[in-house]
């Protein structure tokens, strides 16, 4: 008796054992599901829409506040606002600010946010300086590591927070972003939009996108390429789709990035991008 | 088997850990392949290369090196451009890479144009054609070429056309004229001065030198190719101003003034020796401007030991015995110089530069007189003289004259449907990078960064202006659309804002439609753009001047041209005359000599004596130009180019003022000389005073000079006694030389000037000047005057120190023969300087033929004085002894200044018939005048034969002549007169008048 009992109690302690190490098993199977499959939130709204109306107070006779920009990883959390007078020089008495083009505060499918990049020009960006302001940090997404781990806009509008994934990061011509296109863009001129900016980003990110998401420009000055360049950082990023989650996404380099990547490191300045 | 299970338990969660770490590489992996682009098809088929009204294109300037190819063409789904060939030129190969941009507005086609190295600065014209294939489907719709009109100026592309080279129709006679000499009034002034210049300094009369000078300066008269032309009032004014300079130039090299150089050395080296001597406020050598208020000596004394003949002369050169000698130089202000670049109305700017330094020297002579040796109730002067002469030479600025500017601007039109010409830039402004190309050329590091942000746009945020293309800075709106039209006919191209418009004259098209060359240069073609000759143009609004072949249905505007450019060339033209003649000017102006200061130089003289009062001595000083509320502190007389700044007249101390103080054009030299301005003196009762007594005939003015009140007290009396002694000596050598060995031996206290207290000897005469000349000297003079009275005698002719003690008593003195007897004029007993005396003293000239007419000689030498009141005729006489309570000459029966007033009051009418004031009365006859001839005859005028008492604290003389004339058959009626009065009431001699 004594040894079945001694037996039955081997078996139970195997028992313990295996279920030990299955439970083990799953907690890492659990973890290493979550974090590497990205299913853990990166980034939570926090609504600026009374930031707004505090800001509209502020407003003066040629311009007006009409919506918030937040984006992830940088200082950019700044009020955007539409110029009420055209082709004319105009001060803005905000500290800290980003426009529109096109002064709607309405909520369009395609959105280009313009902000001063004045501290922040040089061929080797920094990231997340004291005195940065406007969109000076946006430069921050030049380096793969930050993007890595920053990919959400905040866009307030209309009495309303959106949270955008980004999806490209890529230079150009301001004059060739067509930065007066009023309304809604049509889906032709989206899905060439699209395709360009496909083409053309320094990254290529895991996101789905097509003509019937709801798109966001940031768009900065840089000299990256050179002093004598013109040249435009662009960031776009997609609205969240209903039900999708706000976690990480797989970002890599593409062969876009080499030239990036260049200049970085002091091996490339020129006035060609 | 526990510890088995367990290793096998981490075996496995290590290979689940790898499992998963493969699948989501993997994963990625995937997800980049996915993303791989597409490459655009081929194109197989080339269709036409005329598409031009289909796609419509446009060349867009954007930058100075980026364009644009706009096509406005039906957009096929899925249809891309791309460029497949430069013909000619070169191009950014990177444009290749770009995607052609579709929109719903049409397609976009960035080009980058290269400048060719080999040309650059060349300023050469070339053209870049752009072959495009429109691929659609994979199918080549066709071929579209483009050209891009540029000019390779090493940095800016413009597709304008060039103004260079143009032949020189605009120099003509003028220059001709100018050239060979031919005078023309019109041209080059109609007055004699202007004549004479002209004739002087024209082309064909100046040296080999004057030539060249010409040919540099005046480039557009020796040239058939110029950028630009000028109209014929730019080039006379040119040419004028041009002769103006050579002959400032030329004049300045020759003029040199040997009298004036030579003193100015002597008196720099006189400076340079004394500071060698040991004065170091002599020399300022390159002296800087912020120091210029230390040019300065107010310890100045004069010497003590005096050369009393040259002071007792009225020769004014040997009245300065003391000199002090100062230089300094120093490097003034800089000429500056405004030019205005009217770029176009709406972008005037404005370059102020330095153009010339000019080092000026100045060398001051400072002079000024001997001590005084005076006494109370006497007036003298104290004189001092400070010259100065200013040298100045011009060192003209490199890089001082003003732009010259070779390149018009053209804007061009661009045309598209909707698409704004410009949006808001996210970057900085152009003052932004010019700050960090200076800083850091052009790396944008964050230090200079933020410097440069600070420096442009202040540390306020608020301060980012908006839109930073071309901001103008120090933009001026005074050139307006007239003025630029008046220089440009056909029309002007202005700033709107930040926009270009076409304002037309006589020319509706824009000037780039002729320039350009575009459509034939054909300005009466009624349609033009890139598609050739249409009908239509605005004469209004935003695209005034632009051709459309749609009308309204374009959005047109003219670019091209950037702020800082000009855009019409009569104003390059305009703005190039004057700012050459303004520099002209300032090139004058920087080699004529140094203009007068416009300093304001001040001037005082001080004096100080004591008096005793019931507390003992009081101390009076005086400051002079004068003021009765405040005595001893005085504002002093002011004087600034060209004269007096306030008051002149009897107050002021100023004797003399000239060069620059006198006249502005006087400009190498500054002199003034002051002294007192002069005392009154009371004719009653002697009193002096300072102020202006004019129109009272109870005081008489003695002009320029201090007059010692009769109760000052001694001063400086050893030193007196040394200058008295050497007077009443013969003069010889050995007494000259008994002078300096007293002066020496006696020397002043060596303290200068100090107005609180008044030593019994030391300085006490103080003069001042302030901000002298052209770098503003101040100078102080410190002398002194000497007064030693001998209380126990009545000396001098005057006897003005019979008064304390009272006088001796009454007696007769036959010693006293040395007498001043002056026939008087009754209206104007004691004239001023300009009237007539009678020298009856015992040294005078006698003559027995000598007649009361013949002695009164008409005084012509204003240096001398009148006649001053003797102590008998003054108050002095009457009043009382200070302190004292006490008459001086208590028997004294006259009041001397009533009897004066009475006497001019009465003048000659006092002989009339009228015995109240009868002295006198005689009966002469035939024989008795006979009798007196006969006398005189044997007798000279001066023939004194009374006898002289002292009566009444005064000499009287008695005539024994009249007492005896009785002799010579004169009947004597009585007379009322008697010794120590002349005119008494009564014959009893007890009631005097």
């Amino acid at each position: 008796m004594p040894k079945v009992r001694n037996k039955k109690r081997k078996v139970i302690d195997k028992k313990w054992l295996i279920l030990f190490v299955i439970l083990v098993v799953g907690i890492g199977i659990g973890y290493i599901v979550f974090n590497k499959f990205n299913l853990k939130p990166i980034y939570s709204i926090d609504s600026r829409i009374n930031n707004i109306k505090k800001e509209q107070k502020k407003d003066e006779k040629d311009y007006r506040t009409i919506g918030w920009l937040r984006v992830q990883g940088t200082n950019i959390d700044a009020p955007i606002i539409g110029y009420n007078t055209r082709g004319e020089e105009v001060n803005v008495t905000k500290d800290n600010y980003l426009w529109n083009e096109i002064n709607e505060k309405k909520f369009y499918n395609k959105v280009n946010i313009m902000g001063h990049n004045i501290l922040n020009l040089s061929s080797t960006p920094r990231v997340g300086d004291v005195n940065f302001s406007r969109f000076d940090d946006l430069m921050a997404f030049v380096y793969t590591d930050f993007v890595e781990d920053n990919k959400y806009i905040q866009y307030t509008v209309d009495g309303k927070d959106y949270l955008y994934k980004i999806f490209a990061v890529y230079f150009d011509y301001q004059f060739n972003l067509n930065l007066s296109y009023q309304g809604n863009y049509s889906k032709d001129d989206l899905s060439t939009y699209l395709k360009k900016v496909k083409k053309k980003s320094i990254y290529d990110f895991d996101v789905n996108v097509d003509s019937d998401d709801k798109i966001i420009s940031l768009i900065t000055c840089t000299r990256m390429f050179g002093e004598n360049s013109t040249y435009e950082l662009i960031v776009n990023a997609r609205l969240v789709h209903e039900n999708e989650k706000y976690t990480n996404y797989d970002v890599v380099e593409n062969k876009n990035y080499k030239k990036i990547k260049k200049i970085l490191k002091g091996d490339e300045v020129n006035d060609e991008a | 088997m526990k510890h088995k299970y367990r290793i096998v338990g981490v075996v496995f969660l290590i290979v689940m850990m790898s499992f998963f770490t493969a699948i989501s590489s993997v994963t990625a992996k995937g997800v980049h392949k996915s993303l791989k682009d597409k490459k655009l098809p081929a194109c197989t088929q080339a269709i036409s290369d005329d598409l031009y009204s289909k796609y419509k294109p446009v060349i867009r300037r954007l930058t100075k090196k980026n364009y644009s190819i706009y096509l406005d063409g039906p957009k096929t789904e899925g249809a891309e451009l791309k460029v497949v060939d430069i013909v000619t030129g070169s191009y950014d190969g990177n444009i290749k890479d770009l995607d052609l941009i579709t929109s719903g507005s049409g397609l976009k086609i960035p080009l980058t144009p290269e400048i060719d190295s080999k040309t650059v600065g060349k300023k050469t014209k070339e053209i870049v054609k752009v072959r495009l294939k429109l691929v659609s489907n994979d199918v080549c719709d066709g071929d579209i070429y483009f050209s891009i009109s540029t000019h390779n100026d090493g940095d800016a592309f413009s597709k304008e056309a060039s103004l260079r080279n143009n032949t020189n129709i605009g120099s003509g006679e003028a220059c001709t004229n100018f050239i060979n000499g031919n005078y023309n009034a019109s041209q080059f002034g109609d007055t004699e001065r202007a004549k004479e210049d002209f004739k002087k300094y024209n082309y064909a009369a100046v040296s080999k030198e004057g030539k060249a000078f010409y040919e540099d300066a005046l480039k557009y008269c020796f040239t058939n190719q110029v950028t630009y032309n000028f109209k014929k009032n730019q080039i006379n004014r040119l040419i004028r101003d041009t002769i103006a300079t050579w002959k400032v130039q030329a004049t300045a090299d020759a003029s040199t003034d040997t009298e004036f150089d030579r003193k100015f050395e002597e008196v720099k080296n006189a400076a340079y020796a004394s500071m060698s001597a040991g004065n170091g406020k002599s020399v300022y050598e390159l002296i800087k401007k912020e120091n210029l208020d230390k040019l300065q000596d107010t310890s100045l004394k004069c010497s003590s030991v005096v050369d009393v003949d040259k002071a007792l002369s009225q020769n004014d050169a040997d009245y300065y015995q003391n000199s002090s000698y100062y230089y300094a130089s120093s490097v003034t202000d800089s000429e500056k110089v405004t030019y205005t670049y009217n770029y176009a109305p709406g972008d005037t700017r404005t370059v102020t530069k330095d153009v010339c330094d000019q080092v000026c020297e100045e060398s001051v002579e400072v002079n000024y007189g001997p001590p005084i040796a005076s006494k109370a109730g006497l007036c003298f002067e104290y004189k001092v003289k400070v010259t100065s002469r200013v040298r100045c030479h011009a060192n003209v600025k490199a890089g001082s004259e003003p732009d010259v500017p070779n390149d018009v601007c053209t804007p061009s039109p661009g045309c598209s449907n909707g698409i704004p010409a410009y949006y808001h830039q996210a970057g900085p402004n152009e003052d932004f990078e010019r700050c960090i190309k200076d800083c850091d050329g052009g790396k944008y590091t964050a230090s200079c960064s933020n410097k440069c942000y600070n420096k442009v746009y202040g540390k306020k945020s608020n301060n980012l202006g908006l839109n930073y293309q071309n901001k103008s800075s120090n933009a001026s709106k005074l050139y307006s659309v007239a003025d630029c039209k008046a220089d440009n006919p056909a029309g002007c191209y202005v700033w709107e804002g930040d926009s270009v418009r076409w304002r037309h004259g006589t020319q509706l098209p824009g000037r780039w439609y002729i320039d350009s060359g575009y459509c034939g240069g054909n300005p009466s073609c009624t349609f033009c753009d890139s598609a050739g000759c249409g009908y239509y143009i605005s004469t209004g609004g935003n695209d005034e001047g632009i051709r459309r072949q749609n009308g309204c249905s374009d959005v047109c505007w003219w670019e091209g041209c950037s702020k800082g450019r000009y855009l019409n060339p009569g104003t390059m033209a305009s703005d190039t005359a004057d700012n050459n003649a303004a520099y002209k000017v300032a090139i004058r102006s920087c080699k004529q000599k140094a203009t007068c200061t416009t300093k304001t130089a001040t001037f005082k003289i001080s004096i100080k004596y004591d008096v005793k009062d019931n507390s003992g001595k009081k101390v009076n000083v005086l400051e002079f130009p004068y003021s009765e509320s405040n005595p001893s502190n005085s504002n002093g007389d002011k004087i600034k180019s060209p004269g007096m700044d306030g008051q002149t007249g009897n107050n002021t101390t100023i004797l003399e003022y000239a060069g620059c103080y006198k006249d502005e054009e006087k400009r190498r030299w500054y002199r003034t000389e002051w002294s007192f301005p002069g005392t009154w003196i009371n004719n009653k009762h002697g009193e002096v005073s300072y102020v202006d007594k004019s129109g009272n005939k109870a005081w008489q003015s003695v002009k320029d000079k201090f007059c010692i009140p009769l109760d000052a007290e001694n001063v400086n009396t050893n030193w007196f006694d040394c200058y008295n002694n050497y007077i009443s000596s013969d003069k010889t050598q050995a007494d000259k030389n008994n002078l300096n060995n007293c002066f020496n031996n006696n020397p002043v206290s060596s303290k200068k000037f100090d107005n609180r207290t008044v030593p019994s000897n030391g300085y006490n005469i103080y003069a001042e000047a302030k901000n002298f000349g052209y770098f503003g000297w101040d100078f102080g003079i410190s002398c002194f005057y000497g007064l030693h009275r001998n209380p126990t005698k009545c000396e001098g002719e005057d006897c003005s120190e019979c008064a304390t003690p009272p006088c001796e008593e009454d007696k007769e003195d036959d010693t006293l023969d040395n007498h001043t007897i002056r026939p008087i004029d009754n209206d104007d007993i004691f004239p001023e300087k300009d009237a007539s005396v009678v020298d009856t003293s015992s040294k005078a000239v006698e003559s027995k033929k000598a007649t009361r007419l013949s002695y009164v000689t008409k005084l012509t030498d204003k240096s001398k004085t009148g006649r001053q009141p003797g102590f008998n005729w003054s108050e002095g006489a009457v009043s009382k002894v200070n302190g004292t309570g006490k008459y001086k000459n208590e028997k004294y029966e006259v009041d001397p200044i009533l009897l004066r007033q009475k006497i001019q009051e009465r003048g000659d009418s006092i002989y009339s018939n009228d015995a109240e004031y009868l002295d006198y009365s005689y009966t002469l006859s035939i024989e008795s005048l006979a009798k007196i001839k006969r006398y005189n005859e044997q007798h000279s005028y001066t023939e004194w034969s009374g006898s002289i008492k002292r009566i009444n604290g005064i000499n009287a003389y008695k005539s024994d002549f009249l007492d005896g004339i009785s002799s010579y058959g004169v009947k004597d009626n009585g007379s009322h007169r008697s010794w120590g009065c002349n005119n008494y009431r009564d014959s009893a001699g007890s009631n005097c008048r």
